[in-house]
């Protein structure tokens, strides 16, 4: 009779966790770190040979694509907001247990970031963990990350925590209809705004004013470094550049010294982007935020960190036979030559700016890349007041209508805000996409330059462009 | 530690796989209850211990002198003594300081400033609780109703047996003692109801009451801040808070001694069903009140000693009881409240009749029975104000602005609290009412045994899906029970 109760109870517990942890992501609020794990957990395993950890300046700074279209390896940006050195070792601990990098892009950050308290930076600290798996290491991290009881419980059931959405009906909803889509940045966080000097100025108020080590954050990272010599992986130290470089001289000279010292006694990489804040071309154009990197930025970040790793010796061996993303195709010569050409030439847009080349190729079922080639030599800089689209049209003679919108079928995006352009070699591409399209339906691609500044219109139509053509 | 917390979760379990399992013999089981029972309360503050543990002590050598005296005089001076040390702990934790600050206020009415200090005494959870249980032990033997137990082991149990320790039923030695000289022998259906019952006193705490109490703490801590329409809702909400959450606690700690095969007495029977106030204190607290009539009221003479007499035992138990609800003019009146209600009650017994009679009140149909039922409700939450009120100038404040009609508002837009949450308390208080008066007719334990595995399992789930979703824990913070201050 006692084991049939305990059977019973034991039933019933299940049942309860079962449906609570369904319940979960139901009631709570979507956290970019979650989707991060998510889609690290997808990755086929011990595939990735680098990893990019830290905070937020690292998954702003850092686009994987560009380090994998140049280098020929497989990159993760698994980097989650306010990560501390703490959290990046635990992380590090769970993602041996499906990887094995041989390289860890650590951005210096998350040694600045202590823990104050328990109570210090807890949606954060719940966001990282909300997204891994359950196991014996997530207990030992959300053990060791937390004293408190409650802590614990609300750290491994987000159920717990997030119960009093309950009324919220619609995040309920949302949350309801979400379908996870795998982001094809692979951790990168895309943002395609700018900063505005009222921002900045605010952001100046309340600059640090000296530089130094947390005692358990230098504790943690001795230990983080130790693991990765224990795993055989190769440790590279960054620091992304912030605007406050600029207003903030001194704080930013002490923390190159500290972490250049630290790099040192542990025989580490260490390589500070606020150093090379002029040599990179960096402004405000090329912020999000006073802190971190929008598109323009990471790209002429990522594009100077691949210049890095190749004279570190880290590049890959792997063979891209087929183009996932625009960037494989744009910094790897190797496939260069597919995708199917539709345009080749000059076409001027002013007289400094000229289209040379337009390919398209299938990046998915029914989502295409355009890419757009300018001419070579061109300071990238020049065309970013140029926002740049396409249209596809069914039949030619709808060319002519281009005031009305009802004859447009636009498909109108662009990787980052206003066509930011990504550089290989000497040549400056802008890759523009298209989701859910059906191409066979198309005749004509009318590539749309518009001068944000003088407000001019150009197009590029191409005519004649057999869709139907799968293009490989 | 709370019933509704995370440490009581883990608590609970562990206490009852190891009483099932750990031996059949009697002896040892009820040593098992006694420590898990002294660790229950350590784990509030280990200190006061020790209170507990002389105040049984005390009552156990008591109560077997008392037995064993032939003497009137001596079981009088015995009985005595037992009633003077337990009120004597009850008056210095819980009235000491009370007094003290009444003591002063009073001379300075008369313009003169004592220079007299309190305290910083720490009221001992449970402890007007325990202290009644056992005064009830002494008395009973004194009056030849129960013998003696010379089982010090199972006598200490009785005290400080967990589930009903810190806020009650008060159990009568009579009920209580003899379960512990009771080997018990698992029983699945009282097991299952024990548990059940349990859920249901979670439902109660932790959706309604918790959650009314974030409107009412809001309204009676900042009581010039709102306009009258809100001390309506506040003391309504007030009304089911303080309902749930004590019945709910006495379900609890029913509920598990069931798991364990004990039998509590029932302490709530749907109390706000009551059609006059006389019958309001026959379903509220009843462990309290039966404590009462039957250990001051009775020894005053109750209603033997003529009518006048009887008014003045009834005003006095119910001043006393005012008074041992809590250590404030508040409780106080509170309690008067009660009791001139309750004696004007019994003086127009028979002018009601009659006067309802020619209202066409008389006749007990539905309708005339909810009538009176809203009357005893209302006047029920009038006295509430007093016993929620922070002072007795906050709850007159209320009285006042509640009686300026012109300023109810339903503008909910401005103030501190969430609409949302009005609406969702009053929501789940109708629902409540509904589950109770059908309760009330058919026992809806035993109409849900009869149904199929699907539909019960159904049930249970639910149920505990409720608390996990809907029940205020976690960014509130476990909640006390509002009895625990008492």
């Amino acid at each position: 009779m006692i084991r049939k109760i305990f059977f019973k109870c034991v039933f019933f517990t299940i049942i309860i966790c079962f449906f609570a942890n369904h319940l979960g992501p139901i009631f709570s609020e979507t956290r970019r770190g979650v989707g991060v794990w998510n889609d690290f957990y997808k990755e086929p395993k011990n595939t990735l040979d680098l990893v990019f950890m830290g905070s937020s300046l690292s998954y702003s700074s850092f686009n994987p694509l560009v380090i994998n279209g140049s280098l020929k390896i497989k990159s993760y940006n698994l980097a989650t907001a306010l990560q501390n050195i703490k959290q990046s070792y635990y992380n590090l601990l769970e993602i041996l247990k499906y990887q094995s990098p041989k390289t860890i892009v650590l951005e210096a950050y998350t040694l600045d970031i202590p823990d104050l308290s328990e109570e210090n930076r807890l949606g954060f600290k719940f966001e990282n963990l909300d997204g891994q798996k359950l196991s014996l290491g997530k207990l030992k991290a959300t053990n060791q990350q937390f004293k408190s009881f409650k802590n614990k419980i609300n750290a491994l059931l987000p159920f717990v925590r997030n119960h009093n959405n309950w009324g919220n009906i619609e995040l309920i909803e949302k949350n309801l209809e979400y379908t996870h889509i795998k982001n094809r940045f692979l951790g990168y966080k895309l943002v395609k705004t700018k900063v505005t000097s009222e921002e900045v100025k605010e952001g100046i108020k309340r600059l640090p004013l000296t530089h130094s080590f947390d005692d358990e954050n230098l504790k943690y990272f001795k230990k983080f470094v130790e693991l990765c010599k224990l795993n055989k992986i190769r440790i590279i130290v960054t620091r992304a550049p912030t605007l406050f470089y600029k207003y903030n001289k001194d704080y930013y000279l002490q923390a190159y010294k500290n972490t250049n010292e630290v790099c040192k006694a542990n025989d580490l990489i260490y390589i500070d982007y606020n150093q090379k804040f002029d040599d990179l071309g960096l402004d405000m154009t090329c912020f999000w935020d006073p802190k971190h990197l929008n598109y323009k930025g990471a790209t002429k970040v990522s594009e100077s960190l691949v210049k890095d790793l190749k004279n570190k010796g880290i590049t890959g061996e792997k063979t891209i036979t087929k183009y996932n993303e625009p960037e494989d195709y744009i910094y790897s010569n190797a496939i260069a030559n597919q995708g199917q050409t539709i345009f080749k030439g000059n076409f001027l847009i002013n007289d400094s700016l000229k289209i040379k080349e337009v390919k398209v190729f299938n990046i998915r079922k029914d989502e295409y890349s355009v890419v757009v080639k300018m001419n070579k030599g061109l300071n990238p800089d020049l065309i970013s007041e140029f926002g740049i689209g396409y249209y596809f049209y069914p039949i030619d003679s709808h060319v002519q209508f281009l005031e009305t919108k009802k004859d447009l079928k636009r498909k109108y995006t662009s990787i980052g805000d206003h066509s930011i352009p990504m550089s290989s070699g000497n040549n400056i591409y802008i890759a523009l996409r298209s989701l859910k399209t059906k191409m066979n339906s198309f005749k004509t691609i009318k590539i749309e330059i518009h001068n944000q500044t003088t407000n001019d219109l150009k197009y590029l139509v191409i005519k004649d462009v057999n869709f139907n053509k799968t293009f490989d | 530690m709370l019933f509704n917390s995370l440490d009581f979760a883990i608590f609970f379990p562990i206490v009852i796989i190891t009483y099932w399992t750990l031996s059949s013999n009697l002896k040892v089981r009820n040593l098992f209850l006694l420590f898990s029972s002294y660790f229950f309360y350590a784990w509030w503050d280990w200190r006061f211990l020790g209170l507990i543990v002389f105040s049984s002590l005390i009552d156990y050598i008591l109560g077997l002198a008392i037995s064993k005296t032939k003497l009137e005089k001596q079981k009088k001076i015995l009985v005595s003594t037992s009633i003077f040390v337990n009120l004597g702990f009850l008056f210095f934790f819980k009235y000491f300081n009370f007094f003290v600050i009444s003591f002063v206020d009073a001379f300075k009415l008369f313009g003169t400033n004592l220079e007299v200090s309190t305290l910083h005494i720490v009221l001992p959870v449970g402890i007007s609780f325990y202290t009644f249980q056992t005064l009830s032990y002494t008395i009973d033997i004194y009056r030849d109703k129960i013998k003696p137990t010379k089982n010090v082991i199972n006598f200490f149990a009785f005290v400080s047996f967990f589930p009903q320790l810190v806020a009650g039923p008060i159990e009568r030695a009579s009920n209580l003692l003899p379960q512990f000289s009771e080997k018990h022998y698992f029983d699945y259906s009282k097991f299952k109801s024990g548990l059940l019952l349990i859920c249901w006193g979670l439902i109660k705490k932790m959706i309604i009451a918790d959650r009314a109490a974030i409107v009412v703490n809001e309204v009676y801590n900042n009581v010039e801040n709102y306009n009258s329409l809100y001390y309506v809702y506040a003391t309504i909400l007030f009304a089911f808070q303080i309902y749930c959450d004590f019945s709910a606690y006495s379900d609890i700690a029913i509920g598990i001694s069931r798991t364990m095969g004990f039998d509590l007495m029932k302490n709530f029977k749907t109390p706000y069903f009551s059609k006059s106030l006389t019958e309001f204190w026959r379903r509220w607290h009843i462990s309290l009140s039966t404590w009462f009539r039957d250990y001051v009221y009775i020894p005053l003479g109750g209603s033997k000693k003529g009518n006048k007499r009887m008014y003045f035992n009834l005003f006095l138990v119910f001043l006393i009881s005012g008074i041992w609800h809590g250590a404030a003019w508040t409780f106080v009146s509170w309690g008067i409240i009660h009791g001139v209600i309750i004696v004007l009650e019994k003086l127009s017994s028979n002018f009601r009749k009659i006067f309802f009679l020619k209202l066409g009140l008389g006749v007990m149909n539905f309708a005339n029975k909810l009538f009176f039922v809203f009357v005893t409700f209302f006047i029920v939450c009038v006295s509430w104000v007093f016993f929620r009120a922070n002072s007795f100038n906050d709850a007159l404040l209320i009285f006042k602005k509640a009686l300026i009609i012109k300023e109810y508002s339903f503008d909910f837009k401005n103030s501190e609290i969430d609409f949302f949450n009005i609406k969702t308390t009053f929501i789940c208080i109708f629902i409540l009412v509904i589950i109770e008066f059908i309760h009330n007719r058919k026992n809806l334990y035993k109409v849900l045994q009869k149904q199929g595995f699907v539909f019960r399992w159904g049930t249970y789930i639910l149920a505990v899906l409720a608390i996990l979703i809907f029940g205020v824990y976690g960014e509130y913070d476990d909640s006390q029970f509002i009895y625990f201050q008492f």
